[in-house]
């Protein structure tokens, strides 16, 4: 129980998983925070918001303590609406992100905040600019209550702009 | 801050434009010699052609980020007791904090920084 026991002392958590443990690795760390969280504010920059929902049912997981922002889907393609998600126009859109973020800390006062992933991130976005928005969201929860935890993929953090999380986050750790 | 008519010299490192300028002008304004890079990499090579009294480094920048530039001057023959104070936005958790002790800066400026505190430690830096 390495994480909950590192939720506990931090509020800020990078989660580092290995590539080809990514699905199981998430899947654990959901059962192990909706266990342990009321509410949860799950932003999926990996897959839709719809998808991370079956997934999560699949697994167990109960998704009522969950909301979403979804970075992935396009909302004016979806015939139905996914409940309790806000829609971000595009990944890239970090600003938007940081400002939907920050709102909804402050609105919706949740327990946790699941960040899949930082690895994804990198995808659509140069490694400052990720830093840079890490750096503003991990300051946002600082002020609140919440616990957050940021996935990224073991090699993503080995990545030479991607140091600078450790001056910042709290932590960095990983599932046993 | 003149010394038998030499002043001494701050090199102000910045990735945003603006901030070098109103920083460069804040030292200036103290009676220094100023300079400005853009990155890390940047300072370091000033560095190598000139010497400086103290380096005002920012750490998210792009190319070479501050740390890892601190991290090329220690392990500089030439560079490795260059006087350097962090200027950043960034907010170090307790892990931060020992990660940048470490690097020996003489100080540690938040951004924004308070004109008349920044003044003041400024002076006492290069006394």
């Amino acid at each position: 129980m390495r994480l909950l026991k590192e939720l506990k002392a931090n509020q800020n958590l990078v989660l580092e998983l290995e590539r080809g443990y990514y699905k199981s690795g998430l899947a654990g760390a959901n059962k192990i925070v909706s266990d342990n969280f009321k509410s949860i504010c799950y932003i999926a920059l990996s897959k839709p918001a719809s998808a991370v929902m079956d997934d999560l049912k699949k697994e167990g997981v109960d998704i009522k303590k969950y909301s979403f922002i979804d970075c992935v889907s396009k909302k004016s393609r979806l015939k139905k609406l996914p409940k309790k998600t806000t829609f971000i126009s595009s990944p890239k859109a970090l600003t938007e992100l940081a400002i939907v973020v920050s709102k909804k800390l402050h609105d919706e006062k949740y327990d946790l905040v699941l960040l899949d992933s930082i690895s994804s991130m990198l995808v659509y976005n140069n490694e400052l600019n990720v830093v840079k928005f890490l750096h503003f969201v991990m300051i946002a929860i600082k002020a609140t209550k919440a616990k957050a935890i940021y996935v990224i993929m073991r090699n993503d953090l080995g990545r030479k702009g991607m140091r600078e999380i450790e001056l910042f986050a709290d932590n960095i750790t990983w599932l046993e | 801050m003149r010394w038998f008519g030499i002043a001494k010299k701050v090199l102000v490192v910045d990735d945003e434009p603006d901030i070098r300028t109103s920083v460069k002008q804040a030292v200036e304004g103290e009676g220094f010699e100023a300079k400005t890079a853009g990155n890390g990499k940047q300072a370091l090579e000033l560095l190598r052609k000139e010497k400086f009294d103290l380096v005002l480094m920012d750490i998210f920048m792009p190319e070479m980020s501050g740390r890892e530039a601190v991290e090329a001057m220690r392990k500089d023959a030439k560079l490795k007791k260059q006087k350097v104070a962090f200027l950043t936005v960034v907010n170090l958790s307790e892990q931060g904090q020992s990660i940048v002790k470490k690097l020996k800066p003489v100080d540690y400026f938040q951004k924004p920084v308070d004109l008349d505190d920044f003044g003041k430690r400024l002076r006492k830096l290069l006394k």
